[in-house]
């Protein structure tokens, strides 16, 4: 009877740490935010994003937000695009190949800061929206 | 009273404005050389516990010839680390990116001569608000209007007065080894 009751509490036991072993797992090891499956907190266009992202009390709001902006290409460098001269977007995929200059496109992304040597907001983690 | 007040900070900010736009178009019609994705990689790693890296893949770079003056910005939510909670806590607890989102470069090329392998930078890290000298030997390249540069250098976290916690203490490397890699290219406009 004592015998049965140890082995009881010892499955008990066993049974809570592996419980707590994979809550502690899951909560270290938790997966990054994927911010083309998350719906954008703000949809605005690049130039009265930039304005507030000058602003250091206004830019705290959109930081790590994600944003949704149209805007046309005024640049295209090695994996990034400047939209209307002041948004630049890193996207997460190779989406860039499709895009030329001058053409306009909205996109989806993670709001990053604002960038005061080139005044550039800067997002990344994009993703093109279909249009 | 009100009203002459008012006009005046209008006026103020309309001639800071001024300025600031009369000082901006000057300063780019030198010849600046500018990288928007160079890549800053930070490393803090012990062995035998988990990697502590981090890496910045949009960190802006300019490069003024005339003056050898180089400055570089890095937003710190544009680290990503490959475990999102150590990501988390570098943001939330360590370096305070809300209040302090950014870490700045600002330097001189001492001794650059493009026809060299080898330049030296020295300048300041602003990071945190607090500000630490650095000096380093940088590997460069210049080829008809790129300048390609790579090179490290070591911080530590008390430089910034960034106190890391007991309990990961013997984690976290106490020295900060800091990779880059940029790519300037030719700004003439």
């Amino acid at each position: 009877m004592i015998l049965r009751k140890k082995y009881s509490i010892a499955g008990f036991l066993a049974l809570l740490f592996t419980i707590i072993g994979i809550v502690a797992y899951n909560y270290m090891y938790q997966d990054h935010r994927d911010i083309a499956s998350e719906k954008f907190d703000f949809e605005l266009k690049p130039s009265l994003l930039s304005v507030a992202m000058s602003n250091t009390n206004e830019a705290a709001n959109y930081v790590d937000r994600v944003i949704q902006t149209e805007g046309i290409i005024t640049a295209i460098e090695q994996n990034s695009v400047i939209l209307d001269d002041v948004v630049q977007v890193n996207f997460s995929a190779d989406d860039l190949n499709a895009l030329s200059i001058k053409k306009k496109v909205t996109i989806k992304g993670r709001c990053v800061g604002y960038d005061d040597l080139l005044e550039l907001v800067k997002i990344d983690q994009a993703t093109l929206v279909n249009n | 009273m009100e009203k002459t007040k008012n006009q005046i900070t209008q006026f103020v900010i309309w001639f800071a404005l001024l300025f600031g736009v009369v000082v901006f178009t000057t300063a780019v019609a030198q010849t600046k050389y500018l990288d928007k994705n160079g890549v800053l990689i930070f490393e803090a790693s012990e062995k035998l516990f988990e990697e502590v890296k981090a890496v910045n893949e949009s960190v802006t770079v300019i490069f003024n010839e005339e003056t050898n003056e180089i400055a570089s910005l890095a937003l710190i939510k544009g680290f990503r680390f490959k475990n999102s909670l150590m990501q988390e806590h570098f943001n939330e607890n360590y370096i305070e990116s809300g209040k302090y989102p950014k870490a700045i470069f600002k330097g001189k090329l001492v001794d650059f001569n493009p026809d060299a392998k080898k330049v030296t930078v020295k300048g300041t890290l602003e990071v945190r608000g607090k500000k630490k000298e650095i000096e380093t030997t940088l590997n460069m390249q210049k080829v008809d209007g790129m300048i390609s540069m790579t090179g490290e250098f070591v911080v530590s976290p008390s430089d910034f007065d960034i106190e890391i916690p007991k309990i990961v203490r013997n984690k976290i490397a106490r020295e900060v080894n800091v990779k880059l890699d940029f790519k300037l290219e030719r700004n003439d406009t």
